[in-house]
């Protein structure tokens, strides 16, 4: 094993190899008995007994799916709004990799981690909506690969998503493990694999919008046009910066002992830049909105309990946080653009609901509601991922990528050559 | 001749360009709203104390007198002190400020405080004409407790890309403001022996304390506002180690 300097590993020398390293990285870190968990560890245990019931019964013992609704708040709220809110991944990517904007770098690995394992759990979420979960695989080994399908261009994009995600990641592995050369390798591959990531993104993130181009006649007017693909993309991107924000916000609290000097001087800046890209994308958005509107002529549907609900959407979760970031960015208020951001968020959330449960089917005498075992099953994912990401962040340089924590001299020294070398 | 015929804006697609030349009029109107930062912000941001020292805006700059620059709309400059030489100063008996039309080189007086006998100049960061001066400053007595956080001049620059250049704005500002503080800290302690006069949280980078200057004896006042605010006012300390 060569370490940084190209002898034997001081990490090897020191632990006694590999494998017990990474044994002792899995021992719990802090307290067990936090609220968190308190709260987290029943929610996933019952969550994974109802996942195993839910593949031996199948779909019908765990969920309110019917013919008239196939697809619930598994793929309403898994798939389509956690797809959309891990978008900040490529376009934080874009900016770090390709326009070189390197205030951004501090969060740049976090927010790659954030998108890599939303996709690997609200995309795997698909597995458990399939009611044969066993053909899920037909589209990637050419049994019938439904090139017609928008689905077909939806399943390739997750797989070769979650690979670009995880080898711009890697390096970030290979540093905890102290392997500096194979960190070299791979980080030589980031820069390509940022490129075929953020194609792909702009390709997936409007073809989920694409999906529902089929449904004219099911979706509600005021939500179906089609212009459905442009404004899921360009609703990605600020949803997934608002995410950005949102959840660096908490993560600069919870895990402040993991962060140097200079992100946490460089927090507020961080947000401020991002608040401004929300802000004008959000207003590019409303302009896509008027237009579609006026273009199909939608007024008369605005006096509906559907239309004052799309206004809610609209006016309380678009127009209102753009107007907020853009007073909490020029009055320099963090707080501001942290609820506006929080605002965008349930803004997406309703709006991917929306378009795939609440607006679908409308008219329908008898409408869907999701199951408690839904929600329970879509909780548990939400909390594995969330102790995933804690996990990982309590160990990996992912945070202070700039400013390694003392504790160990040789993995210190890896993180400050990477640090030297990205800042080139 | 046939009569008048109404175009049906909808049918013809006129109202999506309408609205596409609207929307294109209004981005426009909207990012320069969006980066017009109003000025007690700015003002008020560039000297904003911060837990861990003094947080820098992105759009402030630094000059080595402990001045700040903020650029306006049309080049103008706004130029006020840091909050460093605020507090280092404390109260102060009097200020001057060039009045409107004097036209200032950089590194010329720009700032007189008087305090207990002693006149301090800071430096002027740019080279311009004063076109407006804060005359609230000037009229409201208050501010001689403490120097505020605001803007004291505004200057028409004559060389504003290269004089720029050679001020610190964003990480260069927050680091130098910190190695500030530090050499601040290290210069009263191991010179006078009072590095309690440098604040009690600064070895973690935090404020300096209200009115150290008032509280060294003369050569010593001299020696750091020589090595602190304006090379070419005070004397060089026989004592210091930087020298």
């Amino acid at each position: 094993m060569a370490d940084f300097t190209g002898t034997t590993s001081l990490l090897e020398q020191r632990q006694g190899g590999l494998f017990r390293f990474i044994l002792g990285e899995l021992k719990p870190k802090g307290r067990i008995l936090t609220p968190f968990n308190l709260i987290s560890i029943p929610v996933i245990l019952l969550g994974l007994v109802l996942i195993a019931l839910r593949f031996a019964f199948g779909l019908g013992m765990a969920t309110n799916l019917s013919q008239d609704f196939p697809w619930g708040i598994w793929i309403g709220f898994d798939v389509m709004t956690g797809v959309a809110l891990a978008g900040g991944a490529y376009v934080l990517t874009f900016l770090v990799y390709i326009l070189g904007i390197e205030k951004y770098r501090p969060i740049v690995r976090a927010t790659i981690l954030n998108g890599l394992l939303a996709y690997m759990f609200y995309a795997g979420c698909l597995l458990i909506d399939c009611g044969r979960p066993w053909n899920a695989f037909n589209p990637f080994i050419g049994n019938s690969f439904g090139v017609s399908s928008i689905m077909f261009l939806i399943a390739w994009h997750f797989m070769l998503y979650m690979v670009a995600c995880l080898v711009e990641f890697a390096p970030t592995i290979a540093e905890w493990l102290g392997k500096e050369r194979i960190r070299k390798l791979l980080s030589a591959m980031t820069l390509g694999a940022v490129i075929i990531g953020i194609t792909l993104s702009t390709l997936h993130q409007s073809g989920l919008g694409a999906l529902f181009l089929m449904a004219k006649g099911k979706l509600h007017p005021l939500w179906y046009t089609e212009f459905l693909p442009i404004l899921f993309f360009v609703s990605s991107i600020f949803a997934g910066l608002s995410m950005v924000v949102f959840e660096g916000s908490i993560s600069h609290k919870i895990f402040s002992n993991r962060l140097g000097p200079e992100q946490r001087s460089s927090h507020d800046g961080i947000v401020r830049g991002l608040a401004k890209i929300c802000a004008g994308t959000m207003f590019v958005y409303l302009a896509m909105v008027a237009l579609v509107f006026i273009h199909n002529q939608s007024w008369t549907y605005i006096g509906t309990p559907m239309g004052q609900w799309w206004l809610v959407e609209i006016i309380g979760f678009v127009l209102i946080p753009m107007m907020l970031f853009v007073r909490g960015y020029r009055h320099r208020s963090t707080l501001l653009m942290r609820i506006a951001s929080a605002m965008a968020l349930i803004g997406i959330i309703l709006n991917r609901l929306n378009v795939s449960v609440i607006a679908f089917k409308w008219d329908a005498p008898v409408h869907y509601i999701p199951s408690w075992i839904e929600i329970e099953i879509t909780l548990a994912i939400i909390f594995i991922e969330i102790w995933i990401f804690r996990w990982v962040v309590n160990r990996m340089p992912v945070l202070n990528n700039l400013s390694q924590p003392a504790s160990n001299p040789n993995r210190q020294s890896g993180a400050n050559n990477v640090a030297a070398k990205e800042s080139v | 001749m046939d009569g008048l015929s109404f175009v049906d804006i909808f049918e013809t697609k006129g109202i999506e360009y309408v609205l596409v030349l609207a929307f294109l009029v209004a981005f426009m109107l909207f990012i320069k709203f969006l980066n017009t930062t109003p000025r007690k912000v700015a003002a008020a941001a560039a000297l904003q104390p911060h837990k861990e020292g003094f947080a820098i805006a992105n759009d402030v700059y630094l000059a080595p007198g402990h001045s700040w620059v903020t650029v306006g709309s049309g080049g103008m400059i706004s130029v006020g002190i840091n909050e460093f030489l605020s507090r280092l100063v404390g109260k102060v008996d009097k200020v001057e400020i060039p009045v409107r039309g004097a036209e200032i080189k950089r590194g010329e007086p720009l700032f007189t405080l008087y305090q207990s006998g002693r006149k301090l100049v800071v430096p002027s960061p740019m080279t311009g004409t004063v076109s407006k001066v804060n005359s609230d400053l000037l009229s409201d007595t208050s501010h001689l407790e403490m120097l505020p956080d605001e803007w004291m001049l505004n200057l028409k620059p004559t060389a504003l890309a290269w004089e720029l250049s050679s001020l610190r704005v964003g990480r260069s500002a927050s680091s130098w403001i910190s190695n500030e503080l530090e050499r601040l800290r290290d210069f009263l302690a191991s010179h006078y022996g009072q590095p309690s006069l440098a604040g009690e949280t600064l070895y973690d980078g935090g404020l300096t304390t209200v009115g150290s200057l008032a509280q060294l004896e003369d050569e010593a006042w001299a020696c750091l506002i020589h090595e602190f605010i304006n090379p070419d006012q005070g004397q060089k300390c026989n004592n210091c180690g930087s020298e």
